[in-house]
């Protein structure tokens, strides 16, 4: 999957509270070129996006971790099994740092996470130097 | 076959503590020297009349010298019966002495009562018998003497109650019925229990489950004895068991309140921290967006907002880092205090060089069993504490020392900061109690989180303060591991 000349690479956001979506949208749209971003609010949507017809180019889907209808890495799992979405990177994102739920989120096969930390703009640089070094490991 | 060293050579003072000197032979003493006087008197007098005789040819005189002789002849004939019975009781009278000492617990009115009623041997060895009959019969605790074999020579009656096979069952079984009543999964454990018991030493097994006959499930703890030999060879085992199911049902109960409580105390958290994560954020980008219409005003107003979120973002991690202490248990280890203090300077460098602080450790601290993120924790508090909670009239001086006390480690933080107010003291160690006011940063759970840790650690902490001059925190934590379910040494030969 490669980005489109004038939009960046396609990202799903799938996070259950909206202001959070927007933040992220925003410290990604830092970017250069910035990402073509799809949302959903909760691992229904996202399943629905993802399988409920011809599959999405995507390279980079962030996922929050506790989400009200379950827990992300269920959904991380799920791709990790599916042929469509196999070779996408996915980055963790929550508010907890404990290292159970750290541990958890790589063992059901995701590539980064960054807490939500106490600093907005520190949260969005790290953000984006995961995207694009997963960006990265993607196309390399 | 030596079951009980104690029982059969028991100390001198337990002897006469027991009172029972000799009692079995009292009775035949007094026949004894009755005899001895009265055979000695007759024969004496046998002596002097049958000399008259001879001398005065007194035919009747000649009569009763001779009976006079004969009575004597019986009476020391008698006497000497007696002084023998005597000789062979005296080992069986001194055995039964000692082991009705064993445990001799007896009041002085016991003994005398003892010394009257009991004046036979059988009596005594029915009295003994009696109260072994009624301590085996109804103790609450199945006894089980066993070879090495496994195989039992000895059940009390409660073995029943906790196993489900009467005690001529066990005695009957070619093997070990209390392991084969053993659950499955807990098969292992118990049989590694016994070994340990094999190596010579008295063992208490942890808690295991037994299924009996009728299926019902109980959970067991033993104390395993060895049973030694005169050449102190192991040659059979002795298990007290009780039934713990209470406790141990007890014990999964605080258990499982304790992981709701983590995972209450972690979804609080993940609730709290993702709103207070939108507050900063939009702030944020309300700043970066907005901030030249804000002006002034509003961007010092946006502060506020954000200096609220942060100030419950802390209070949030506070409540979930006592709760982590409270519920989550970590394995100790030997700490080296030395070790945990020099990492606790060198993260509080920064603090402690821009208050100019100067903190002193005398001479060496000591190595505890215990956890070192948690010493870490305890030190960093409250050397954190002496040093931000400073006079700011004269530069902070801190002295980290330790002294020994018989199975504790002192560990004394002393400051020359600005004190505890006197009716303070008792609060500062519970949670969100503060000494003194907003101007220090702090959440006002860093002294609760040292109580609970220490108090974790079998320890305690304690304050002394006088306000404007300085407090000192003397943190007393064991200098041992100490395994509570182990039998003391002076109880040991008790089992012996």
């Amino acid at each position: 999957m490669t980005a489109s000349p004038d939009r960046g690479f396609p990202v799903l956001l799938v996070d259950d509270d909206p202001a959070h979506r927007m933040l992220l949208k925003r410290a990604l749209s830092a970017l250069e070129p910035p990402p073509a971003v799809r949302e959903a609010d909760g691992i229904a949507a996202a399943r629905r996006l993802l399988f409920g017809g011809a599959a999405i180019p995507l390279t980079l889907i962030i996922v929050d971790l506790n989400l009200r209808d379950g827990h992300g890495t269920a959904l991380v799992s799920e791709l990790r099994q599916s042929s469509s979405y196999g070779a996408a990177q996915v980055l963790i994102i929550s508010t907890s740092s404990l290292d159970a739920d750290v541990t958890k989120s790589y063992r059901a096969g995701a590539h980064g996470f960054v807490v939500k930390s106490d600093d907005p703009k520190r949260f969005a640089e790290e953000v984006c130097a995961a995207a694009r070094c997963l960006v990265a490991l993607a196309a390399s | 076959m030596r079951a009980a060293e104690g029982q059969l050579n028991p100390a001198p003072d337990d002897r006469r503590l027991a009172g029972g000197d000799h009692r079995g032979r009292a009775a035949v003493s007094r026949a004894a020297r009755f005899a001895e006087r009265f055979g000695a008197g007759v024969g004496a007098a046998g002596i002097v009349l049958a000399v008259l005789a001879a001398v005065s040819g007194d035919a009747w005189l000649a009569l009763v010298t001779s009976l006079a002789a004969t009575c004597c002849g019986a009476f020391l004939g008698a006497w000497c019966c007696i002084r023998y019975v005597h000789a062979q009781l005296a080992p069986v009278t001194e055995t039964l002495d000692q082991v009705m000492n064993v445990g001799g617990v007896s009041t002085p009115e016991s003994r005398q009562l003892l010394d009257d009623e009991l004046a036979s041997t059988s009596d005594r060895v029915l009295w003994l018998a009696g109260r072994y009959l009624l301590l085996t019969n109804n103790i609450g605790a199945g006894v089980i003497i066993s070879r090495l074999d496994g195989r039992a020579i000895y059940c009390n009656p409660f073995v029943q109650a906790l196993f489900g096979h009467a005690p001529e069952e066990f005695c009957a079984y070619d093997g070990d019925l209390l392991e084969a009543s053993v659950v499955e999964e807990d098969k292992e454990q118990y049989r590694r229990s016994r070994m340990i018991t094999d190596l010579g030493e008295p063992y208490v097994t942890p808690p295991y489950r037994v299924r009996q006959p009728s299926g019902l499930v109980l959970w067991i703890e033993t104390r395993l004895v060895p049973v030694l030999d005169e050449d102190e060879e192991i040659i059979g085992m002795m298990g007290v068991s009780v039934d713990v199911t209470g406790t141990v049902n007890r014990q999964r109960q605080i258990e499982e309140n304790n992981r709701d409580l983590g995972d209450f105390a972690y979804m609080v958290s993940h609730d709290l921290k993702a709103p207070i994560f939108t507050i900063k954020g939009m702030a944020a980008a309300l700043e970066e967006d907005h901030g030249v219409a804000l002006g002034e005003d509003g961007r010092a107003l946006l502060r506020y907002v954000v200096d609220a979120a942060s100030r419950l973002e802390r209070l949030v991690a506070s409540v979930v880092e006592y709760s982590a202490i409270a519920t989550k248990e970590l394995e100790n280890e030997s700490v080296d205090l030395n070790e945990s203090m020099r990492t606790v300077l060198a993260d509080l460098g920064e603090l402690i060089r821009t208050r100019g602080a100067s903190v002193t450790v005398e001479g060496r601290l000591p190595t505890l069993s215990a956890n070192a993120i948690r010493i870490y924790q305890v030190l960093a508090n409250l050397v954190g504490n002496a040093v931000k909670y400073s006079d700011p009239l004269r530069c902070p001086v801190v002295t980290v020392r330790s002294r020994p006390e018989p199975g504790v480690a002192v560990i004394e933080i002393e400051d020359n900061g600005r004190g505890i107010p006197a009716n303070r003291l008792e609060d500062i160690f519970r949670p969100f109690q503060r000494a003194h006011g907003p101007d220090i940063d702090g959440s006002g759970i860093g002294l609760a989180c040292v109580k609970k840790i220490v108090e974790k650690l079998g320890g305690s902490v304690t304050v002394e303060s006088v306000e404007g001059r300085g407090s000192t925190f003397s943190v007393r934590l064991p200098t041992g591991v100490t395994d509570a379910r182990q039998i003391p040494p002076e109880l040991v030969r008790w089992y012996r």
